[in-house]
């Protein structure tokens, strides 16, 4: 069955079939393109079409009332391509000096051959300006090539937008048909222009109607109209720009969102070092599930996350595609199946994430209190046993699974005051379930390892738990009760697990390791810490002192020896004076003296002090 | 020097000739033309015709009158003008000079 379309030619109606009509169409607008330049072309085509009248009238005979592409195609043969009749009228453009049809273009193709091709901007087949299409000519290369080539050159500082925006302002456009020839690189001759025309129109006659064409030049002959036109055309061209903009950063956006969710899911979102190849697989290891109730929940949840998350990067990608290229509207079917996909992934995702948000409702703390009775020495040594674990890797958040035990780096180690008279250990568990009793039970089970070997304590950087518990927020405080007098040295290892140790000076916890802490009433004191550990110790580069409210304090930000290098410089009589006032007083007056020195003149200051080389002890 | 242009000219003038003299003795329209031209394989497609004939109407040799058609669109019926008949017969007797010429020629200079 083939739709037909109804033809005035001649003054006689035909029925056509469409696909005959648009052959036929095209054809007739071939000639009259042919005799553009002729005199009395509307009466040639008059003719013409009276022939073609005459030939369909003969073709329809009892029982056919509908002209096909096989009429058409016969009566094309008997009339003849444009290209036949130029034969014939050639030789009119040798002898007369009449206007004959690209006569021009002919006697120089006859004298020049255009073997070089020459730029031209390509506005029939363009994306944007036509720039990569003319250049792709001129190259002999097609043009898709060029075109990626200047998308990859947008990644260089955007240096292929600039370039195409200069190329598309210098380069003029093919406007008539020997340009567009010579921008192809083909000889112009009758021919070429034939078959050059042909396509034209072929495009032509795809996108407009020849009665909305003929519309068209009905509304234009208003010079308001032309006007709007013109002004119609350029807010067309700007948005047609935009457009294009639009669709590439569209495309690039889903692109980078699509590879972003393939790796999310192939390779988990942590602990991924891409530099050394270090994939460690998350999802794909029992360590994920282990953060939801069941292993199906993750994997609905997971799933979910992909649907939800493929819809949206799909249709950027799809809208970005159809403002670059014509790409055919979605139907139906594919938006059903998008919305059924995004519902499904919400139902996943929220089943997933209720029941196992649930588990993690309710936290309860167990606190246990160890007497380390085997230590016998004042002094101890701590240390961390971490690196013992292959799979450890220390510093960032670290879960594995070893035996059916689930190892997690969630320790932190303080160093207090006893309770009792001896070194004990207090271990605050924590752990998180659905009830109190679950709770309960999970932080109990938590496992610290720890050993102690004459005077070395040893502590585990990571605790373990039953596999069945999985993970639910376990972790464990540590701390350390030292009892009065007795001293500590934290070790290199230990600074992975030590958390916020208090001690008089206030030292960040990365300047304690390596040294002596003595425990007091006061709190811990360095006892082998020099000038330089001080320094290392926070000190802003202005300081007021205003912060402190002890003598500890302010010597924390200050320093020691800097508060000491300050009282010298008042005088020894001004700190005499000092001394019997009260305690509060004392550090009123520090506060006032801190205050008027900043760090780079307490450090001339230092040198001056130095020059003289006055040594003065004073005890603070 | 193509042949393809040589032999477009000579059939060029030749055509000229023919359609005039067909139209010498009675009017005819356009199919009629196209027959006879056909016949001596002066034309291959219709197409060249149209054209031709405008022009020379419009160079006021060829003059037409419509006339109705029982199988299709008014058909034009084309007749010379007294213009065209003089012109014919200038074009007669340089055809019958040239063909004297042509002949003269090939019979002085026979196959090499």
């Amino acid at each position: 069955m083939n739709k037909t379309v109804t033809a005035n030619i001649s003054g006689v109606v035909f029925h056509i079939e469409a696909d005959a009509y648009e052959k036929l169409h095209q054809y007739l607008n071939t000639i009259k393109n042919y005799f553009r330049d002729s005199d009395g072309t509307d009466e040639i085509m008059a003719d013409i079409e009276a022939r073609i009248a005459e030939l369909f009238k003969e073709r329809l005979g009892l029982g056919r009332d509908v002209i096909t592409m096989e009429n058409v195609k016969q009566v094309v043969e008997i009339m003849g391509e444009p290209e036949a009749y130029m034969d014939e009228e050639s030789s009119e453009n040798y002898e007369s000096t009449s206007k004959g049809f690209y006569s021009d273009e002919r006697n120089q193709s006859q004298q020049t051959s255009f073997s070089s091709r020459k730029l031209y901007r390509d506005e029939d087949d363009n994306a944007l300006g036509g720039v990569c299409s003319g250049l792709g000519y001129y190259f002999g290369i097609d043009r898709i090539w060029i075109r990626i080539g200047f998308l990859i050159a947008l990644f260089g500082f955007g240096t292929g937008f600039f370039l195409y925006l200069i190329l598309w302002a210098i380069i003029p456009k093919a406007k008539t048909t020997s340009e567009r020839l010579e921008m192809k690189g083909e000889p112009i001759n009758a021919e070429n222009i034939g078959n050059t025309i042909k396509d034209e129109f072929n495009n032509f006659k795809k996108k407009v109607d020849s009665k909305d064409a003929r519309n068209f030049v009905k509304k234009t002959e208003s010079a308001a109209m032309r006007f709007f036109i013109f002004l119609g055309n350029v807010l067309k061209f700007f948005f047609k720009f935009l457009s294009k903009i639009l669709g590439v950063a569209f495309i690039l956006a889903s692109i980078a969102g699509i590879v972003t969710l393939i790796v999310f899911v192939f390779s988990g979102p942590f602990d991924m070092t891409i530099n050394n190849a270090n994939f460690n697989h998350f999802w794909t290891t029992d360590i994920a599930q282990l953060y939801f109730t069941s292993k199906s929940m993750f994997y609905m949840g997971l799933i979910g996350i992909v649907m939800v998350v493929v819809v949206p990067l799909a249709g950027t990608l799809y809208l970005g595609a159809r403002l670059l290229f014509d790409v055919p509207n979605s139907n139906k079917a594919i938006n059903l199946s998008a919305i059924s996909l995004l519902v499904l992934g919400t139902i996943f995702i929220s089943i997933s994430a209720t029941t196992t948000a649930a588990d993690y409702s309710i936290e309860q703390r167990k606190t246990e209190t160890i007497n380390l009775t085997e230590l016998k020495s004042d002094t101890i040594i701590l240390k961390s046993i971490g690196t013992t674990y292959s799979a450890y890797k220390g510093g960032v958040e670290d879960v594995f699974i070893e035996n059916d035990e689930i190892f997690m780096d969630e320790i932190t180690v303080d160093v207090v005051k006893s309770r009792s008279v001896g070194f004990e250990l207090r271990l605050k568990k924590s752990a998180e379930g659905k009830s109190r009793k679950l709770a309960g039970s999970r932080a109990e089970n938590i496992m610290v390892e720890f050993e102690v070997e004459e005077n070395i304590l040893s502590i585990s950087p990571l605790i373990s738990v039953p596999f069945a518990d999985r993970i639910r927020d376990q972790s464990v405080q540590v701390s350390i009760g030292l009892p009065i007098g007795a001293t500590i040295y934290l070790s290199e290892s230990t600074n992975d697990i030590i958390y916020d140790i208090d001690s008089e000076t206030n030292m960040h916890d990365r300047n304690m390791i390596g040294h002596y802490w003595k425990m007091t009433e006061d709190g811990l004191i360095c006892t082998d810490c020099v000038r330089s550990d001080y320094r290392k110790s926070r000190v802003p580069t202005r300081f007021t002192g205003q912060e402190a409210d002890s003598f500890s304090d302010l010597e924390a930000l200050v320093g020691l020896e800097k508060l000491i290098e300050l009282k010298k410089l008042e005088g020894l009589s001004k700190l005499e004076q000092l001394e019997k006032l009260s305690e509060q007083e004392q550090l009123k007056e520090l506060k006032k003296l801190v205050r008027l020195f900043d760090l780079k003149e307490i450090e001339e200051l230092e040198l001056k002090i130095k020059s003289n080389g006055s040594e003065i002890n004073i005890n603070l | 020097m193509k042949i393809e242009n040589t032999k477009a000219q000579m059939r060029k003038g030749v055509l000229e000739y023919c359609i005039l003299s067909i139209l010498e003795s009675n009017e005819a329209y356009p199919s009629e033309i196209i027959e006879k031209l056909k016949e001596g394989k002066l034309i291959v497609v219709e197409g060249t015709l149209y054209p031709l004939l405008t022009r020379l109407k419009n160079a006021g040799l060829l003059k037409y009158r419509w006339e109705e058609s029982k199988s299709g669109p008014p058909r034009k019926y084309y007749s010379l003008t007294e213009v065209g008949v003089e012109f014919l017969k200038e074009l007669e007797s340089t055809w019958n000079e040239l063909m004297n010429a042509v002949n003269l020629t090939r019979k002085k200079n026979p196959k090499q």
